[in-house]
């Protein structure tokens, strides 16, 4: 067993920075959780690296900017992915601030995968800056598909979109991120205009919403 | 110093409560300083019909002068002792909101008092802050209507309630509320039934049915769905009620400890009528442990709706200079709508 060191805690799981075959990698396993029913949580656990996985895999043939899948051990609710040198979207858009060149470019990038991720009928279920890395050459690439679906729902795409605005909002003014995010992403998939849509009414179904919010 | 006496109503949904704060001494409003002297209510019986808002507003209306009355003789204070007036102008519903303030606002013209505008959904969350000095708690804010994730924090204009997670359709009370009346033999209040019904399931079989997280967002009507067809398949009441109710609540404490991580919280709150639930405490427990937090319960006449946390949240606001300019009530006013001045 090669050296394992605990780089993140996540809610869900723990990563480990871990070796295999000479080359660093991540290890994600998703650990026992205490308050859930026994049963319920082995569903969880196990359905969740399943689809982890077959994920990983539909995103990477789609030449879509994410690390590699090495190994997946199922009855350990375990997965080896490649890892990636660098910074999360969230710790650099903090860090340049007031928004600079470089920002809007990143959250370009940013609508650039997810426009590619819905063209090719994947969603991600969580796709705030805190799951997006800027490598050291400055690209972004989308981690932690843990909450994924392989699925072409309004919906599910409009729940992405609106999770991109919702973590961008403590850094974004006047929301020029966002703006450059919504250009680039409809860039990609131009029938997105029903999933634009689709995302306002999300925001106005929120309990108790005040007008213009 | 002069004590700061102030009567509080609430009457939002189906309680009208009446309350009387006392805060005596220099300094902000704590639970040292601050005493709840009376908090009483008067509760629309949940009936098979639920909450028709007429009458709901009808019989706040007759009861106003009897809780008023109640609340300042358990308090052992007369009303020209009374100082400062409050009540909770929203979110509610709008017939049982009007009844609150034209009650209240009658009393402040005629005693020539201020009248305080609270809103209700704050107040849930400051009385939880109240009794356990937590200055900066995630709080989990469950009742029949909101279901919230939220914390304090600093924006352009202030401090305010930041919603991390919600639920995109019905309540989590709402949630058992409906799948009770879809049972047979439960009694109103039909939430209950179903938390009494899955307490008789002796086994330990879990229903599979849909589980919705989205982010740190929640959805139910897919479990809801999901359930009454597992009732109308004939399939075991109790066994039904347990499954929802582990799931549903697990649902919550998942998308909760999403975002204590997010925020790296050290506190947690829990407060609504909801935190009653004894599975609900367990499991906030259990995931506190895990992450090194303190928990906070609110005890149940603090917990639902009640009249002392709107007093307890106006002495806030008195004591900070940032009475609202309008009372006026407002039906869909939001827990991050208000600015935290205290």
């Amino acid at each position: 067993m090669p050296n394992r060191k605990l780089i993140g805690k996540g809610a869900e799981g723990e990563l480990f920075l871990t070796e295999h075959d000479k080359q660093k990698c991540v290890e994600k396993i998703r650990v026992s959780k205490a308050y859930r029913h026994p049963e319920l949580d082995k569903r969880l656990r196990k359905r969740r690296t399943v689809r982890e996985a077959k994920v990983i895999r539909a995103a990477r043939a789609a030449m879509i900017n994410c690390p590699t899948l090495l190994v997946e051990n199922v009855e350990k609710s375990t997965l080896i992915i490649e890892y990636i040198e660098g910074e999360l979207l969230a710790r650099v858009l903090v860090k340049e601030n007031p928004i600079s060149a470089k920002s809007i470019d990143l959250c370009g990038q940013a609508g650039i995968i997810l426009g590619k991720l819905h063209q090719n009928k994947i969603t991600h279920g969580d796709f705030t800056t805190s799951n997006l890395m800027v490598d050291t050459k400055n690209k972004v690439r989308v981690i932690d598909f843990g909450l994924s679906e392989q699925t072409d729902g309004v919906e599910q795409k409009a729940v992405d979109v609106m999770l991109f605005e919702r973590s961008l909002s403590d850094v974004d003014d006047n929301s020029i991120l966002f703006k450059e995010f919504l250009k680039q992403y409809l860039s990609v998939d131009k029938k997105a205009d029903e999933i634009i849509a689709r995302t306002k009414l999300i925001l106005s179904r929120g309990r108790y919403r005040s007008k213009g919010q | 110093m002069k004590k700061i006496r102030l009567l509080a109503f609430e009457c939002t949904a189906h309680t009208f409560g009446a309350s009387v704060i006392e805060k005596s001494g220099t300094g902000k409003p704590n639970n040292i300083n601050t005493k709840i002297l009376s908090n009483d209510y008067d509760r629309y019986p949940a009936l098979k019909e639920g909450f028709i808002p007429r009458k709901l507003a009808d019989h706040h209306s007759k009861v106003f002068k009897k809780v008023t009355n109640l609340a300042l003789n358990n308090a052992k204070i007369r009303m020209e002792e009374i100082d400062l007036l409050a009540y909770s102008y929203g979110p509610g519903i709008g017939h049982c909101l009007h009844v609150g303030y034209v009650g209240a606002k009658s009393l402040a013209l005629k005693t020539n008092k201020p009248l305080i505008p609270v809103n209700h959904t704050v107040a849930h969350c400051e009385v939880g802050r109240y009794l356990f000095g937590f200055k900066d708690p995630l709080i989990i804010y469950v009742s029949g209507g909101n279901t919230q994730i939220a914390a304090i924090t600093k924006e352009k204009n202030g401090n305010f309630y930041r919603v991390y997670g919600e639920t995109l359709d019905v309540g989590i009370g709402n949630f058992f509320d409906v799948l009770g009346r879809k049972l047979d033999g439960i009694q109103p209040p039909n939430a209950i039934g179903v938390i009494k019904q899955a307490s008789t399931y002796k086994e330990n079989n879990l229903l599979d049915l849909p589980y919705t997280v989205k982010g740190m967002d929640l959805a139910f009507s897919g479990l809801l769905t999901a359930c009454i067809k597992e009732v109308e398949k004939k399939g075991d009441k109790a066994q039904v009620c347990f499954s929802a109710q582990e799931i549903a609540l697990s649902m919550l404490i998942e998308a909760c400890e999403r975002a204590l991580c997010h925020t790296q919280k050290k506190e947690i709150l829990l407060v609504g009528g909801v935190a009653q639930n004894p599975r609900l405490q367990e499991m906030v427990n259990l995931m506190a442990k895990e992450h090194r937090c303190k928990v906070g319960i609110v005890p149940p006449l603090l917990a639902g709706d009640n009249a002392a946390m709107i007093g307890i949240t106006a002495m806030q606001i008195y004591c900070s200079n940032s009475i609202e300019p309008s009372d006026l009530p407002n039906d869909n006013v939001r827990l991050d709508s208000t600015q935290i001045r205290w």
